[in-house]
């Protein structure tokens, strides 16, 4: 789907996604993970000429929640250091999207905020999206200052729960990342969380979702979307790459030819 | 987790939207909907890359051109965005008819009782979206919640572009966590008045008791209500403009005495003027209609001026007993007495809903009979509470005086 803009991967974790050949899919990593397979992956990219990292995730000391990166004394010096981590292969097309994904300990307050404001300010020009797990960041005062700085909102499929993040669709930037987890409600509720990431999306269900995405194709230049749901998604990701391609080809004009 | 059955569809900035559907020109380019052939125009509607710009709608289209060098000037289409409008109405028919047009490009849907037909509200939602998405080319907001309030502040906050299907339990925390301007009824001349008492969201504005409510303005217990997502307004699927209310007396033994023909007049659309009031409207017109002894038939209409509507008690009497006194052209006996209020808006700007002055600083035919606009504010007030004292105990515990004076149709002292 890469000619479209439309953009569909799979988290890469080797025991959840129960991947033979991950390699295969486009992929969201981790930022280590990322960093480990880089040169490696350099290869097989300018061999292949197509990019293999749908998204990398930003490191915890990025996020705020963790150690600041070793040998780096302030936060501007680490953001330094991510932004000449990534540049380059974002500018390649390597990487399509930077996910900094907030827990739902980063709460709604001045000091995040401010944080979160130097960091967005620190990566300005990379593909940025942004996703917290709090439902209090849901506000117009972040949806604006994401508008005003180009920043991708993260789109959760994830089941609807009191404090996980609400199902709002909207569109901040010039790219839409949506992350499909889940929609075992159930799972979540009782605390079986071993089974929480266990969810097969169906059919009718990833169709409901086709529409609306090519509909975000058209007002965003890029559109990618990953399946986190653990032994499913590979499933999942090729059921969507099917569907879409189906939608793609139905709405193209068909014509006998000269 | 269940979601409610309200969905609001909110096509932001509807002119310009229609406008790069039908040129794609300009796409991506700043210009504004505007009439470039008088010599004052104002701006209509703007694309959004025109409001990056800081053209602001309402603006005049040289401060606009001065401000963005490259600024088009696109002339309006009103027949095209009515169709357009008419589109989204019968796309929303498609799947209720529970629809209520809110202004060109809102409409407010109510699916409950739809489930077993088109599934969950939800899909119904998106559904709609795919619809209006097909028919039109455009792409709205759409919010789903459990009432217009929550529903209409999540259209404001997920947009442009957005889906925001609320559950029940979510919606009354999102909704607090939100800027107060974004509440329904908050306006230009309120929100200052908010922001210096520290209330800058509307969770802040929900948590005030109802006698802090009432220091902030008239109308604050009913703006601390929805914000506390307690609204209980149906959607209504007649335009406000179609809608009427009418109510009627018949006299035993008929009547000649124009006093207390004048009386019932006043009486009838007091009882109409509060239930408009309920509903937020202001009347265009009211209309009384006489059956005189003998069968025949006379009717005459008072209108507001010009963008004007009558709100107020003293208002709606004084144009409800023009209008008898002009239809009581012959010297015959009245049978029955009917009025009517029609043309139904909301009372006043949106924006300005809770403040009392700026309502009447449009009306120059109220100005013209004398009525003075520093009155009818302070008549807003006691309409106010009178309006609360009826709406919880009936519309006969506070009378006026001179409705003793007048019993079964006859003098009583």
């Amino acid at each position: 789907m890469n000619d479209e803009g439309l953009y569909v991967g799979i988290v890469t974790r080797a025991k959840n996604t129960g991947v033979a050949r991950p390699e295969a899919w486009l992929a969201e990593c981790g930022w280590d993970e990322w960093h480990a397979g880089r040169g490696k992956r350099e290869e097989t990219l300018n061999s292949a000429g197509a990019a293999q990292a749908l998204c990398v995730r930003l490191p915890r000391w990025v996020r705020g929640f963790g150690a600041a990166k070793p040998g780096a004394t302030n936060l501007r010096q680490t953001l330094k250091a991510v932004r000449n981590a990534v540049e380059a292969d974002v500018r390649a097309g390597r990487v399509m999207f930077l996910l900094a994904e907030f827990p739902h300990s980063f709460t709604y307050s001045v000091g995040n905020r401010l944080w979160l404001d130097r960091v967005l300010g620190e990566l300005e020009g990379l593909p940025l999206v942004v996703g917290f797990w709090s439902a209090e960041w849901y506000t117009s005062r972040l949806i604006e200052g994401l508008k005003q700085r180009n920043v991708a909102l993260c789109l959760y499929d994830a089941p609807r729960l009191p404090g996980l993040p609400p199902a709002v669709e909207v569109l901040t930037a010039d790219r839409v990342y949506a992350r499909f987890l889940s929609r075992n409600g159930a799972a979540w509720k009782n605390g079986q969380f071993g089974h929480v990431l266990d969810y097969r999306y169906t059919k009718k269900e990833l169709a409901n979702i086709v529409p609306r995405l090519l509909m975000w194709r058209r007002k965003a230049e890029a559109v990618g979307m990953v399946f986190a749901n653990g032994r499913w998604a590979a499933e999942s990701a090729a059921l969507m790459n099917r569907l879409l391609s189906a939608h793609v080809e139905a709405q193209l004009p068909k014509g006998g030819g000269p | 987790m269940t979601s409610g059955t309200i969905i609001h569809v909110n096509v932001i900035g509807l002119m310009a939207a229609v406008e790069e559907i039908v040129d794609p020109g300009v796409r991506g380019r700043p210009f504004v909907v505007a009439r470039p052939d008088i010599p004052r125009a104002i701006v209509l509607d703007l694309s959004p890359e025109a409001y990056r710009e800081g053209v602001r709608r309402g603006m005049l289209v040289q401060t606009a051109c001065a401000r963005v060098r490259a600024l088009k000037v696109v002339p309006p289409r009103p027949e095209l965005y009515e169709k357009v409008d008419q589109s989204l109405l019968e796309a929303a028919f498609c799947f209720t008819p529970l629809v209520e047009r809110a202004g060109r490009g809102h409409l407010f849907l109510d699916v409950n009782g739809t489930r077993r037909l088109f599934g969950a509200p939800e899909d119904v939602a998106r559904r709609l979206l795919g619809e209006i998405a097909d028919q039109t080319g455009l792409v709205p907001t759409v919010a789903l919640a459990s009432t217009k309030t929550a529903a209409k502040v999540a259209s404001r906050v997920f947009r442009p572009f957005g889906f925001a299907p609320l559950s029940v339990n979510d919606e009354g925390e999102l909704v607090a966590r939100q800027p107060v301007e974004l509440l329904p009824g908050v306006g230009v001349k309120l929100l200052p008045r908010l922001i210096s008492l520290e209330i800058g969201e509307i969770g802040t504005l929900a948590s005030l008791s109802m006698d802090e409510a009432q220091a902030i303005s008239a109308r604050g217990p009913e703006l601390v209500l929805r914000a506390r997502c307690v609204d209980d307004s149906p959607v209504n699927p007649e335009p406000p403009s179609r809608r009427m209310l009418a109510g009627e007396t018949v006299f035993e033994p008929d009547c000649a005495d124009p006093d207390l023909l004048a009386w019932r007049a006043r009486e009838i659309v007091a009882e109409l003027g509060f239930r408009m009031r309920k509903e937020g409207f202001g009347a265009h017109f009211v209309m009384a209609k006489l059956v005189y002894t003998d069968g025949a038939v006379a009717s005459r209409s008072v209108r507001a001026g010009q963008g004007a509507s009558f709100v107020a008690d003293i208002q709606l009497c004084e144009a409800a007993e023009r209008a008898v006194r002009q239809a009581w052209e012959r010297r015959v006996r009245v049978r029955k007495l009917q009025i009517e209020l029609g043309g139904f808006e909301p009372a006043g700007p949106e924006l300005d809903l809770f403040e009392p002055l700026p309502f009447f600083k449009a009306e120059p035919e109220i100005d013209s009979t004398g009525i003075q606009t520093r009155r009818i504010a302070m008549h807003m007030r006691v309409q106010s509470a009178l309006d609360r004292v009826h709406g919880k105990y009936g519309q006969s515990a506070i009378v006026p005086a001179a409705a003793f004076l007048y019993r079964e149709g006859s003098l009583v002292c």
